[in-house]
């Protein structure tokens, strides 16, 4: 009776097993139990350009930005511009879900948390228990062009754009208002084609 | 729990020197770069990671990457100085080539000896930091292409672009404008059908792409200062891209059913066509009831083989299996789907798994059936024979009978 008065002292379970002289009590599966929606695969590199060819350069003391950059340039700054990107399995399954992560020592993963882009430093997780996440991109190819586009998955309609703001090209989070926004549009180089 | 107090302990001490370590390395470079003139009170911040790679006899702007925008006016409240780390003398000093304006060192015209490492230090009342900049300055040749050029895609079949990259500095300046493109040495004037102006003279437009516009390209911008003028060259690489057409991933097997007994183990491939284009970003993978397989079956009774790219025939394929290990009741319910993504399209396949043992269980109940029947049979027949032997058993023993008859004659006989 005294523990019976005890609530949350409990645990429903459905299932006993005996395995290897440990007995398991295997717990009622409620529907409060969280399972993961996003699930990590496997990864490839590119160097993401704007429109205007500009590389999109990830340096941990300033925002990231799209550079001029001559070619033998970008290649002394590969672990500033080589982007390495994990492709995730979706449960909602809407498209090529992705994040953008720069490998500078220490891994840096890019994050939209209040529609503020910042590279913030972290592994890719294994998996994301939401169905939306501030890590987790849309990778589309734009209808009729050789180009990519990467939507929030946090932020409907929000994508990842290069911006002029002051004399330098920034990378942001913008919602893409009509058709044809350019500065949404981006080259994918893989490493081995470049 | 005593020993991995142990080693926890161990690597914390082990963590602590590397540390350290890594102090003493990021204040190496701080030691080499102090100047007696500047004081030693200012933060080294490293080397800026964007070098200035130039051509000799252009003007060259280095900026200091310090100076923050809403700052460049009030210089009443800050210092910016510059200086050339093989020196201890401050910049522009005697040289009449460089001068300072506003967070720019400017360098008109470069020379090849100008080329070395740059140190902007930016003071004011509350702080001093220190950057340095890379400059090269090389040949005025064909030689030095591959080593200052942009690099620019454009996708076959196409219209491409070429824009004049970097000339923020001088475009600001109030410049006429005036810039020239250049395939190799061959002027691309406006009569040229290949070539269209976008309005924008730094951009250049190539209508319908090909393979064969390719190569190096240069862009030559007039700068005029103090009434002599100046050529700015970019050299640009364009590279075209072949359209490499992301495809549409489509999912050739397994079928809607998959046969199955209970109890054995199942291995099911899914299948999928990628084209005949070269590598593709597609990802497949297995969900049951719309969870990940490895929630749903987190002691991996069900699991997903690996993800296995390959060609057939010049044909792509991806294939991912999903692994029974056993099957269950339970995998009879579940809805099984495959699905396949890339940037262009995702496709998804269900499937579910559809029991084979009732048949299976019914053809073995027919062979000891039939056995039964046989043996059965075959001892019925025994004790046929066997009762045929009884009756032959029964006939000796009446001629036994008969015998007793001729006694009871010769006991009458001694009666009488």
């Amino acid at each position: 009776m005294a523990a019976m008065s005890e609530e949350g002292s409990c645990v429903n379970f459905k299932e006993m097993m005996f395995i290897d002289n440990t007995l398991y009590l295997i717990p009622e599966d409620n529907g409060d139990l969280e399972s993961d929606h996003f699930g990590r695969l496997h990864c490839t590199t590119a160097v993401i350009r704007s429109i205007n060819d500009q590389v999109l350069f990830v340096d941990k003391r300033n925002p990231p930005v799209f550079e001029d950059m001559p070619d033998i340039d970008r290649t002394a700054n590969e672990s500033q511009t080589r982007l390495i990107i994990y492709m995730y399995k979706d449960s909602e399954v809407r498209g090529l879900a992705v994040t953008l992560s720069v490998k500078d020592g220490r891994m840096s993963t890019l994050s939209c948390k209040n529609k503020i882009i910042s590279f913030e430093e972290m592994n890719p997780p294994e998996n994301i228990d939401d169905i939306k996440s501030d890590l987790i991109f849309f990778q589309k190819r734009v209808p009729g062009h050789n180009k990519m586009e990467f939507e929030s998955s946090l932020y409907e309609g929000h994508f990842l754009a290069c911006q002029k703001e002051d004399d330098a090209f920034k990378l942001v989070l913008k919602r893409k208002d009509e058709n044809g926004d350019k500065s949404v549009m981006f080259t994918l180089t893989n490493l081995h084609q470049s | 729990m005593f020993i991995l107090l142990v080693l926890v302990t161990g690597v914390s001490a082990f963590t602590t020197p590397a540390v350290v370590h890594t102090g003493r390395v990021s204040e190496s470079p701080v030691t080499s770069e102090k100047h007696p003139v500047l004081g030693d009170d200012c933060w080294f911040r490293g080397r800026d990671f964007k070098s200035e790679l130039r051509l000799e006899g252009e003007p060259v702007v280095l900026r200091c990457p310090l100076v923050p925008h809403s700052d460049t006016s009030s210089s009443s409240r800050s210092l910016l100085t510059w200086s050339k780390s093989d020196s201890s003398q401050l910049i522009p000093g005697d040289e009449p080539r460089m001068w300072v304006k506003d967070d720019t060192l400017w360098v008109l015209p470069a020379v090849q000896q100008d080329s070395g490492t740059y140190i902007c230090t930016f003071r004011n009342a509350s702080h001093c930091e220190q950057m340095s900049l890379e400059l090269k300055v090389f040949k005025n040749t064909e030689a030095s292409f591959p080593l200052v050029s942009y690099l620019q895609i454009s996708a076959l079949s196409s219209t491409g672009l070429l824009v004049c990259p970097d000339l923020k500095e001088f475009i600001s300046s109030r410049t006429d404008g005036k810039i020239q493109w250049y395939k190799g040495s061959i002027l691309l004037d406006k009569g040229n059908k290949k070539f269209l102006s976008a309005g924008d003279p730094t951009r250049l437009l190539i209508s319908n792409t090909s393979m064969g516009d390719a190569g190096y390209y240069r862009c030559v911008m007039t700068f005029t200062y103090e009434g002599k003028e100046y050529n700015i060259t970019r050299n640009i690489e364009l590279r075209v891209k072949g359209i490499t057409t992301e495809p549409i991933p489509v999912i050739i097997s397994p079928l809607e059913t998959i046969p199955a007994s209970l109890g054995s183990r199942l291995i099911v491939p899914c299948k999928v066509f990628l084209g005949t284009g070269t590598s593709s970003n597609t990802i497949v993978w297995w969900m049951a009831n719309s969870t990940f397989i490895s929630v749903a079956y987190p002691r991996g009774r069900v699991t997903e083989g690996l993800h296995h790219q390959y060609s057939e025939n010049d044909e792509n394929y991806v294939e991912v299996s999903l692994i029974f290990d056993p099957v269950t009741k339970e995998d009879l319910n579940t809805d099984f789907k495959c699905v396949a993504t890339n940037p262009r399209s995702f496709q998804s396949l269900h499937t579910t798994v559809k029991e084979v043992s009732s048949t299976f269980s019914w053809g073995i109940a027919l062979a000891p059936l039939s056995l039964i029947i046989l043996v059965v049979g075959a001892i019925w027949i025994r004790r046929r024979c066997k009762r045929q032997a009884g009756k032959t058993y029964g006939l000796t023993k009446l001629p036994t009978d008969n015998q007793d008859f001729p006694s009871s004659p010769n006991q009458i006989k001694e009666m009488k």
